[in-house]
C-alpha cells in the first residue's frame, strides 16, 4: 500500500472512530423503548422543521434586504450585512444562548426555545446564500421582468418562487440537517420537554449507562441525517454572483429585519456583560481558577487550531482519490455524545488527559463542517494544476509541498482559527469529557446553568479575547510555515 | 511512427471508438474535429488520465499504454494552460525539470536556451499570476518541453489567445517544434492551426476516426 492509500485510510478510519469503537464494544444489545425513542424523534423532528421553515422565513426576507445593496457605492454596506447575518452562525452557540435569554424573558424553554435560537443562528446564513443564488439564477429575469413592468408580487408568484422551488427546499433541507443534529443548543433550552435524540442518547449514557441503546440510536440519527445530506449534496450547484440591477426585489424591510435580528443578539449580550460589570467583584475570589481556565481555552483552542491544520493539509496531501472525495462529500459527524463517550471509556480521564480527548472530539466533530465551509472547494479549483503537474511525472511529495502548500497553508490558517474559536467557546464536549471547569467556555456554562446570566455574560467576553488569539495564532503560524518551507 | 490500437471508451451517451490510429514520431499530427466529437476524451486518454483498459500504445517498442501516467513522459499544455499562480515563470519551468530529475545545472541551461527561443526574458522573473495571455502560452510550452518528453500533447492551445496573437503564436511553435524535434500531437477544431502546423491531420466525429 503507498503512503497516500495509507493515510486516507487512516483518515477514514480516524473519522469513523467512534462508531466503529462502539460498534465493536457494545454492539447494539438492546432495542430502545419504542415510545421513548418516537417521542425524542418526534421532537427532533419538530424543531428542526420549524427551525428550518422560520429561517427561510427570515432568510429569505432578510435576502431581499441584502439585493438592496447591489451598486458598487453600496457593496461596503453590503459586506457589513453579510458579517451581522453570519455572525450567529460563527460565534460558538453559548454567546446567542447567552444574549437570547437574557433578552427574552421569561425564555420558553422546550422544543419553542430551542426554535428561536437555531432561527437567530440560522437566518443569516439562509439570507446569504439566497441572496447569492438569486443574484446568480434570476438576475436577467429580473432585470427583464422589471423593464416589462412586473410587479412584485407578480414576479414572486410566478417568476422566483417557481423557479427557486428545488433551491428553497434544498436549502431548508441543509438547515433542517444541521439543527436535527444539534446537540449544544437542545442540551441548555430543550428543558424536559424538549428532549431530543441527541440529548437522549446523552442522558441515555451518562444518566443510564445503556451503552447499547445509545449506540443504537446514534446509528439510526446518523442514517437518517447521511440520508438527508446526501440529498442536499446531490442538489448542490456552483454560483457566482452577478451584478444585476435588483430594483423589482430589494426591500429595506429585509435590511430591518437583519438589524432586528443583529439587535437581538447584539444588544442582549452587550447590556447583559454591562448589567455584570457591576459585578465583577464576586470574580475577585477566583482569580487564580480564571487565570488557569483562560489558559486552558487559549490551550484548548489552539490544540484545536493545530490539529485541524494538520487534517486540512492531510485531506489535500490524500486528494484527489474519487473515492476518498466521495466519502468526504457524504461524511457526516458522528452524534457529538457518541463521540465524546467513545473518547471517555478509552483510556484514563484524569490530569491532562481532557486536554488530549476534547480537542481530539472537537476535531472530529469539526473537521466535516471545514471540509464543506470551502476546503474540498479550494481543493478542487487546484484540481488542474494537480493533473498537470502529475502528468509531467511530479511525485505526490513534489505536488504537494510546491503547488499546494504554498497555495493552501493561509486558507488552512484561517479554518483552523474558526475551529480554535469554536474550541474556544466550546462547553458541550467538555463537560462530557472534563470532571471539573477546565476552559472559561464551561466556567461560563456552570454560571448559566446557576442562573447568574450577566456574570456569564462578563465572563463570556474572555472567551472572545481566546478566541481572537487563537485565530491570531493560526492565521499568522500558517504564514510563517507557508514562508519557511516555500523559501 | 507511434501506433494506438483499440482506444475504445464507452460514457454511456458516448463512445469512443478507434480501433488503429497511427500518430507521426516527427512533426506534427493534428487531432482535428468539432464540439463534442470526443477529441479532449481521446487527450486524457492518452495522457492516461482515463482508464482505457485493452488499449495500446506502441512507442518504439515501448506500450505506453501499460505505465502510469508520470511513467509515460508526455509533456503536456491544456486549453487553460494552468500556470502555477504562485510561482514565478521560471520556476514554472524548472518546476517540470524536477518533476523529472533533470540535473539543476543542466536546467538553468535549458531554460537559457528556451527563454531565449520563446522570447522569455523579459518576464522570466515575473509571477505567473500577472502575466498577459501569450506570455502564459509561452511559459506552458516551455514548462512542457523542459522535462525532455518522448511526446507533446497541445489541447487547443491557441483558444485563450485573441485573433491577432495566434498567428504570432503558432508560428512560434512551429518554430520551436521544429528546433526541438519533439514529435507533437495537437488537439483543435481550428482550421488555422492545421494549415499551419499540421505534417498530418486526423479528422475525429462522433467518437470516431473518419
Amino acid at each position: 500500500m503507498s503512503l497516500r492509500n495509507g493515510l486516507r485510510l487512516a483518515l477514514v478510519l480516524f473519522l469513523l472512530f467512534p462508531f466503529l469503537f462502539l460498534v465493536t464494544q457494545f454492539g447494539v444489545s438492546e432495542v430502545p423503548d419504542a415510545g421513548e425513542l418516537l417521542w425524542a424523534f418526534k421532537n427532533s423532528l419538530w424543531q428542526a422543521s420549524f427551525s428550518a421553515v422560520f429561517s427561510l422565513m427570515f432568510g429569505f426576507w432578510a435576502a431581499l434586504g441584502l439585493l438592496s445593496f447591489q451598486n458598487s457605492g453600496r457593496v461596503k454596506w453590503r459586506s457589513i450585512l453579510d458579517i451581522l447575518c453570519l455572525l450567529p452562525n460563527f460565534l460558538p452557540p453559548l454567546f446567542i444562548l447567552l444574549s437570547v435569554l437574557s433578552v427574552i424573558e421569561p425564555f420558553p424553554m422546550g422544543i419553542a426555545g430551542i426554535v428561536i435560537v437555531h432561527t437567530v443562528m440560522n437566518f443569516g446564513l439562509v439570507a446569504v446564500l439566497l441572496a447569492g443564488i438569486i443574484e446568480n439564477k434570476l438576475g436577467g429575469m429580473i432585470e427583464l421582468a422589471y423593464v416589462e413592468g412586473a410587479t412584485r408580487w407578480q414576479f414572486l408568484s410566478k417568476g422566483l418562487f417557481p423557479a427557486l422551488q428545488k433551491d428553497l427546499l434544498l436549502l431548508g433541507l441543509f438547515i433542517f440537517v444541521i439543527c436535527f443534529g444539534s446537540f449544544a443548543v437542545p442540551l441548555i433550552v430543550g428543558g424536559g420537554k424538549g428532549t431530543t435524540i441527541e440529548v437522549l442518547i446523552y442522558e441515555k449514557i451518562r444518566l443510564s449507562s445503556n451503552w447499547g441503546g445509545a449506540v443504537l440510536l446514534a446509528l439510526l440519527q446518523s442514517v437518517f441525517i447521511f440520508t438527508l445530506s446526501f440529498v442536499v449534496s446531490q442538489g448542490r450547484t456552483a454560483s457566482r454572483a452577478k451584478r444585476t440591477q435588483m430594483n423589482l426585489l430589494k426591500s429595506p424591510s429585509g435590511v430591518f429585519v437583519v438589524a432586528a435580528i443583529s439587535f437581538v443578539y447584539l444588544y442582549g449580550y452587550f447590556e447583559g456583560v454591562i448589567s455584570g460589570l457591576a459585578m465583577t467583584s464576586t470574580f475577585y475570589e477566583l482569580q487564580s481558577t480564571l487565570i488557569w481556565n483562560f489558559v486552558g481555552s487559549v490551550v484548548l483552542g489552539l490544540t484545536v487550531g493545530l490539529l485541524c491544520y494538520i487534517s486540512l493539509l492531510w485531506i489535500a496531501y490524500c486528494w484527489p482519490k474519487q473515492w476518498f472525495e466521495k466519502f468526504l462529500s457524504g461524511y457526516v459527524a458522528p452524534s457529538t455524545s457518541l463521540a465524546c463517550f467513545s473518547l471517555l471509556i478509552l483510556g484514563p480521564n484524569e490530569g491532562f488527559y481532557p486536554f488530549i480527548k476534547i480537542p481530539f472530539a472537537l476535531v472530529l466533530l469539526n473537521l466535516n463542517a471545514l471540509v464543506r465551509m470551502g476546503w474540498s472547494g479550494e481543493l478542487q479549483a487546484l484540481q488542474s494544476q494537480m493533473t498537470v503537474a502529475y502528468a509531467m511525472g511530479a511525485s505526490p511529495a513534489q505536488i504537494f509541498k510546491t503547488i499546494l502548500f504554498p497555495q493552501l497553508s493561509e486558507r488552512a490558517g484561517i479554518l483552523a482559527g474558526i475551529a480554535a474559536i469554536w474550541a474556544c467557546g466550546d462547553f458541550a464536549v467538555s463537560r462530557i469529557l472534563a470532571h471539573h471547569d477546565l476552559s472559561i467556555a464551561m466556567m461560563t456554562e456552570t454560571l448559566m446553568s446557576g442562573y447568574r446570566l450577566n456574570q456569564a455574560m462578563v465572563l463570556s467576553t474572555l472567551i472572545i479575547v481566546a478566541g481572537i488569539l487563537c485565530f491570531v495564532l493560526c492565521v499568522g503560524g500558517s504564514r510563517v510555515l507557508r514562508r519557511k518551507f516555500t523559501a | 511512427m507511434s501506433y494506438v490500437e483499440n482506444l475504445q471508451r464507452d460514457y454511456g451517451d458516448f463512445k469512443i471508438e478507434i480501433p488503429s490510429w497511427e500518430i507521426l514520431d516527427q512533426g506534427v499530427t493534428v487531432l482535428m474535429g468539432p464540439s463534442g466529437s470526443g477529441k479532449t476524451s481521446v487527450f486524457r486518454i492518452l495522457l492516461g488520465l482515463e482508464p482505457c483498459p485493452g488499449m495500446k500504445w506502441n512507442v518504439n517498442g515501448t506500450d505506453l499504454a501499460k505505465l502510469k501516467t508520470p511513467q509515460r513522459r508526455l509533456g503536456v499544455v491544456f486549453q487553460t494552460l494552468d500556470l502555477f499562480p504562485h510561482l514565478t515563470a521560471s520556476e514554472n519551468i524548472l518546476f517540470a525539470a524536477r518533476a523529472r530529475n533533470v540535473d539543476e545545472d543542466k536546467a538553468r541551461k535549458r531554460l537559457k536556451e528556451l527563454s531565449s527561443e520563446l522570447h522569455m526574458d523579459s518576464f522570466l522573473e515575473r509571477s505567473a499570476s500577472v502575466l498577459s495571455g501569450g506570455e502564459k502560452q509561452r511559459v506552458a510550452i516551455a514548462r512542457a518541453i523542459m522535462g525532455e518528453p518522448r511526446l507533446l500533447l497541445l489541447d487547443e492551445p491557441f483558444s485563450a489567445l485573441d485573433q491577432e496573437l495566434r498567428g504570432e503564436s503558432r508560428k512560434l511553435v512551429k518554430r520551436v517544434i521544429e528546433t526541438e524535434k519533439i514529435p507533437t500531437l495537437l488537439v483543435t477544431h481550428d482550421p488555422q492551426d492545421v494549415e499551419v502546423l499540421a505534417n498530418k491531420v486526423s479528422h475525429i466525429r462522433n467518437g470516431r476516426l473518419t
